[in-house]
């Protein structure tokens, strides 16, 4: 092609580049425009980024506002929802400043700071907190709108009995506890907390069984609570709804005793006993009349006077009459008192309906605290419990809709009951019984809810649902106020795995998400909180904006380097000529070039898209419970060379070494011994049988070696006399095991083969008059020749050797790991993607330099062969 | 090929004119070189053996001589017991996964050839900057892509669980392998015949199609068979994907040898009902690979 350079060619190349370089300043500014407008909203504060634990995020009244408990500090942030605004803090500290005040505080109070909830009392006329603690004591918190202030009213739980959760009904404060071995629900009067409780039911859950409140009493030796966590505890008028984990819902008649035992509801007092001691049975038989059973086990030693008491039975009172006589020692004397009594309360049968059993646990210093008991009579109709097959995976309550929701993990559907339905409810199956399936709920094929703690959680200023999904930054919102059709009204993608949020009235959404991390330095966890925003509007410009700014940067990019190049090469002719031929070339072969578009997609979607990404992700914290990209100092290397990285690098080297051996030796020779077989007939037959044992899959071959040959009934042990040998799980022998698979490796001779045949007769006539045997004639002439199909396979064989995890996977042998099987592992058990992709980036780099390496000394070896 | 017709040809007249036996020719060399050779054939039928013959056998028989052949009396009870059990445990997988194979073998071979005839036989001026694009990929372990792949077909594409999903990156990630195999015969091929269709006014389609793959057949059936059993034997991919129905067959016979769902005598049947459709496979391999000549081809 000719140099042929106008004037007018310059030109137009001038115009070109000229037009490239507006396109790229405008593409600039749009960049940067879509920078300066990109939403960034979402972090709304920084308070967790020194770690600082952030424990829950509470509603306020009327969905103005909202709290942020810091259980670091111990402060309650109160913030705005509209704009997110700090707008104060109030620090728990002051709840031990009231008890000082009042002359109610003990020693050790403000070592509980750390463990307090927060909880918004709301249709009452006044707004009020209440602030409680692990240990069962209950502050009321005045709110005037911006500040909370301790008030005089608060209860002091006299033995610890940490609360659960919290609602009210108007005045009425309902408590799930859970002390001495026992689930109680519990009631306050929010308006009077220093009047005690009113009474409490049991709940006696025992070893994840359901046994009713109030069967016969001799069988609770010991009762096991069942250690559930609520979904959501909720209050009705008539019933007390109290979702747990695991799918079963208890149902408790709200009927407690409306009257308060000697204004604190608890029998308390310290009964001097060693261990060994128990309390077996506590019978109630009237009101404030309750009755030991059977108290056995030896006295304090100290005292030998006490050192045998068998007490068969007494009262309560008789039992505190003894200890204020006695100085807290029970005397044997007194059995003969005990014995008169339960004489006495012999013709009354013990009525199972009343009863009520309570097992305590004692301190070492043998004092028995609580005698707890309920009041009731506890028939079927006030108390109740429905467990359901379905895993439920979330449940709340709308006291406003009346109607509670459940996520079913069994489905991916989200089902509505009605109160009415929730009442008439026994030992039933809800899901396949009254509940109403929500269709529009349904989290897509393969998708769950999160298992996260609760899987979805209701805004009762929107009447919404928020779903959280597993392993997925997704929120949807499900609208619940039409109630014949119920629709997901949003979608937020970038959410983070929240494990406390709130919602506000337009559905947008304060989460606390963590973060755990791994320090670069000693390969240890910290884990950091956030305190992140997602608002509807917000959150969709934002998607745009980045999408818009993206597309942007690269038209910018492109166009800039277009008119770099152009600017250049208009001022030079061999530029001009590169020109002319590139825009020929695109005249001409415009066709191919879309066909290649096809092509080059694919690749870049399917190949360059993941290594690029796996080698970034490599640096960054990214499982598939927290998928966030975020930077950990090389965290995740330190993590691989603290574990026995080195120890499979050797696994690793040596199976790469006989993999190489073994798949080159055993078929080169293989080969060359067909290729002298003088019988053309037998040559072919052998040639096409060895094909057969290729019908084999590839799995099945696998677990053939694996449970056929080297398993505990394979033939091996078959053959070997004596207690069958397992080569997989016995370090000495699972290596040499996964060598020996195989046998006798000879599967790979055909290409080899190939080559050998290419080879011209005359050569190895030559060969032989020249005097060489056949050894050597193998050795000088064959493998020489053949040499570009050993190149061929020794790469690909060092490739897949390299890469090869399911032989040691899959064998499940025992001290094999190599790099690869920690990969697939660190992807498939841990899920930590991060770890894997760093395992992934060392595999890559190795082999990339062995092949470049090989390349080049191919390279080499052919340019010395041309010489 | 014309130097191996020629062997063939006059291998018998030349040789026994001319020249003596080499010392290999010899039958007693010969009958040691033979011995050899059927001994590695006889331990390459192993498994294939081991499975042939426990299919039919009673538990018992497998776990105290897994060599014995089937007794008669207990065949037809063995057979009907091994194969129910096998088949309970992947019959709901098995035609789907053939499916899947061949969908994903014909698409990654028809996908391969076209790019490999563009790169062969277009000329144009980034030519060799596309090539090495595609070829960069070799060096890159198909393994490390996974944690990044697996939230791109699942979450971005919605392609949870579905087939579809699955064969996507096998398709578009396996073109490059097929693509280098296929430039190096491409490129073997005798320019002549192009020069002359393009004189006659073919077009690049009807080029592809009557000259170009028909010279290449073998080597096209070659990675056909190969891409076939690949994804046949997938197990890393499809178990990060696939669940439930859609699993294929590797992951439901290592699940079902893990679980103990099936031992002993239906674990055998299930390698056996598992080895089917590779025997069309291995038919072909015998057809067009026995003579090996295809290999010639295969060099870096």
């Amino acid at each position: 092609m000719s140099l042929n350079v106008t004037n007018q060619d310059r030109k137009n190349a001038k115009i070109t580049y000229i037009v490239f370089g507006i396109l790229f300043f405008i593409f600039t500014c749009l960049t940067i425009l879509f920078g300066v407008l990109l939403p960034n909203t979402e972090e709304i504060t920084a308070l967790g980024e020194n770690g600082e634990q952030l424990q829950s995020l509470i509603e306020g009244k009327d969905g103005d506002d909202y709290f942020l408990l810091s259980k670091e500090t111990s402060t309650l942030y109160r913030f705005e929802t509209d704009g997110n605004r700090q707008i104060s803090t109030f620090s728990m500290s002051k709840i031990a400043d009231k008890l000082k005040e009042k002359g109610d505080y003990k020693e050790g109070f403000d070592a509980r700071l750390t463990q307090w909830s927060v909880s918004c009392i709301g249709d009452l006329e006044e707004t009020y907190f209440l602030a409680y603690d692990g240990y069962g004591d209950i502050f009321k918190l005045k709110d005037d709108g911006e500040n909370l202030t301790v008030t005089d009213d608060y209860y002091l739980a006299p033995e610890k009995t940490p609360f659960k959760a919290i609602d009210n009904v108007k005045d009425d404060l309902y408590v799930w506890a859970q002390a001495n071995g026992a689930n109680y629900v519990r009631k306050y009067s929010v308006g009077n907390l220093q009047g005690g409780y009113l009474g409490q039911k049991m709940l006696c859950l025992i070893s994840n069984e359901v046994e009713g409140v109030g069967a016969t009493a001799v069988t609770y030796k010991k009762l096991e609570p069942l250690q559930k966590n609520p979904l959501s505890f909720n209050a009705t008028e008539e019933y007390i709804y109290i979702f747990v984990d695991g799918g079963m819902m208890i149902k408790v008649g709200t009927a407690l005793r409306d009257a308060v035992m000697d204004g604190k509801a608890v029998d308390y007092f310290p009964l001097a006993q060693e261990e060994g001691h128990q309390w077996q049975v506590l019978k109630q038989q009237a009101e404030k009349d309750f009755f030991v059973q059977k108290l056995q086990g030896k006295m304090n030693a100290e005292n030998p006077e006490y050192t045998e008491a068998e007490i068969e039975s007494a009262s309560v009172d008789t039992i505190k009459d003894w200890y204020k006589t006695l100085g807290g020692k029970v005397n044997a004397q007194l059995n003969k008192n005990a014995q008169d009594y339960a004489k006495k309360q012999a013709d009354k049968a013990f009525n199972e309906d009343m009863a009520w059993c309570h097992y305590c646990d004692m301190d070492t210093v043998g004092n028995v605290s609580s005698l707890l008991l309920a009041e009731e009579t506890l028939d079927e109709t006030q108390y109740s419990i429905a467990k359901w097959d379905a895993t439920i995976n979330g449940a709340v309550y709308s006291k406003k809709n009346q109607t509670a929701y459940f996520a079913n993990a069994t489905d991916g559907y989200i089902y509505a009951v009605e109160k009415a339905d929730l009442d008439g409810l026994k030992n039933a199956s809800l899901i396949n019984g009254v509940a109403k399936r929500i269709d529009s709920s349904y989290c897509g094929e393969g998708r769950h809810f999160s298992s996260f703690g609760n899987g979805i959680s209701y805004n009762k200023f929107a009447n919404t649902i928020f779903i959280k999904y597993n392993n997925e930054r997704t929120l949807s919102i499900l609208d619940l106020n039409d109630k014949n059709d119920y629709e997901i009204m949003h979608t937020y993608t970038g959410a983070y795995n929240a494990y406390s949020l709130t919602g506000n009235r337009d559905n947008s959404v304060n989460l606390i998400w963590r973060q755990v991390e791994v320090t670069s330095t000693d390969a240890t966890t910290v884990t950091y909180y956030y305190l992140c925003s997602f608002e509807p509007a917000l959150h969709e410009n934002k998607t745009l904006t980045t999408w818009a700014l993206v597309i942007c940067l690269v038209l910018a990019v492109l166009c800039g380097g277009i008119a770099l190049w152009l600017l250049f090469a208009v001022k030079t002719d061999r530029g001009m000529y590169k020109l002319q031929c590139i825009q020929r070339d695109f005249k001409k072969n415009k066709y191919v070039y879309l066909a290649l578009v096809f092509f080059v997609v694919l690749l870049i979607m399917f190949c360059y898209y993941e290594a690029v990404g796996a080698i970034s992700m490599s640096f960054f914290n990214y499982t598939r419970e927290e998928p966030t990209w975020i930077w950990n100092n090389f965290g995740n290397y330190f993590k691989v060379f603290h574990s026995d990285f080195w120890l499979s690098v050797g696994n690793m080297l040596f199976f790469l070494v006989f993999d190489l051996i073994l798949g080159i030796v055993p078929p080169v020779i293989f080969a060359f011994l067909l290729i002298l077989i003088r019988n053309q007939v037998a040559s072919n037959w052998i040639r096409s049988l060895m094909f057969i044992p290729g019908i084999i899959p590839g799995m099945a071959s696998m677990l053939i070696w694996r449970e056929g040959i080297y398993g505990a009934y394979g033939i091996f042990n078959q053959l070997i006399p004596g207690d069958p040998i397992y080569f997989m799980s016995n370090i000495d022998y699972s290596r040499w095991a996964l060598i020996l698979m195989g046998f006798p490796f000879v599967g790979g001779y055909l290409i080899f083969y190939g080559g050998m045949i290419n080879i011209p007769h005359e050569y190895h006539e030559a060969g032989w008059l020249e005097g060489l045997g056949v050894i050597k004639r193998f050795i000088l002439i064959d493998v020489p020749l053949i040499m570009p199909q050993i190149k061929y396979i020794f790469i690909m064989t060092f490739i897949g050797s390299v890469q090869n995890y399911a032989r040691t996977y899959i064998l499940k042998s025992a001290g094999t790991t190599t790099v690869v099987e920690k990969m697939y592992r660190a992807m498939m058990e841990e899920a930590n993607y991060g770890l894997a992709s760093a395992y992934a980036t060392l595999i890559f780099v190795f082999l990339f330099f062995a092949v470049a390496m090989n390349f080049k000394m191919q390279k080499k070896d052919t340019m010395g062969e041309d010489l | 090929m014309d130097m191996i017709q020629e062997n063939v040809q006059t291998k018998p007249v030349n040789l026994k004119k001319h020249k003596l036996r080499m010392p290999y020719e010899r039958n007693f060399a010969q009958a040691c070189i033979l011995t050899v050779v059927i001994f590695c054939l006889l331990f390459s039928f192993l498994p294939l053996f081991l499975t042939l013959v426990n299919a039919f056998k009673p538990d018992i028989d497998v776990q105290t001589n897994a060599f014995s052949l089937p007794k008669l009396a207990s065949f037809a009870q063995a057979a009907k017991n091994n194969f129910t059990v096998a088949w309970a445990a992947i019959g709901d997988h098995y035609f789907s996964t053939i499916l899947v194979s061949l969908l994903g073998a014909i698409g990654q071979t028809v996908i391969s050839a076209v790019l490999a005839y563009i790169l062969t036989f277009k000329n144009f001026y980034f030519k060799d900057a596309v090539f090495m694009l595609f070829i960069a990929v070799l060096l890159v372990p198909s393994i490390i892509g996974y944690p990044i792949l697996l939230p791109l077909i699942r979450d971005k594409f919605g392609l949870d669980n579905s087939h579809f999903g699955y064969l996507l990156p096998i398709i578009g990630g396996g073109q490059v392998t097929g693509m280098f195999l296929f430039k190096t015969f491409f490129g073997q091929q005798p320019k002549s015949l192009y020069e002359s269709a393009k004189l006659d006014g073919a077009n690049d389609a009807i080029i592809l199609i009557k000259i170009t793959v028909p010279l290449a057949l073998p080597i096209i059936l070659y990675h056909f068979v190969g891409c076939f059993s690949g994804i046949y034997n997938e197990y890393l991919w499809a178990s990060l994907l696939l669940s439930g129905d859609k699993q294929t067959l590797a992951n439901t016979m290592e699940s079902a040898v893990s679980n103990m769902d099936v031992k002993y005598g239906s674990m055998y049947a299930m390698y056996l009902i598992s080895s089917f459709p590779l025997i069309i496979t291995v038919i072909i391999s015998m057809k067009y690979f026995k003579s090996g000549e295809f290999a010639a081809g295969l060099k870096l």
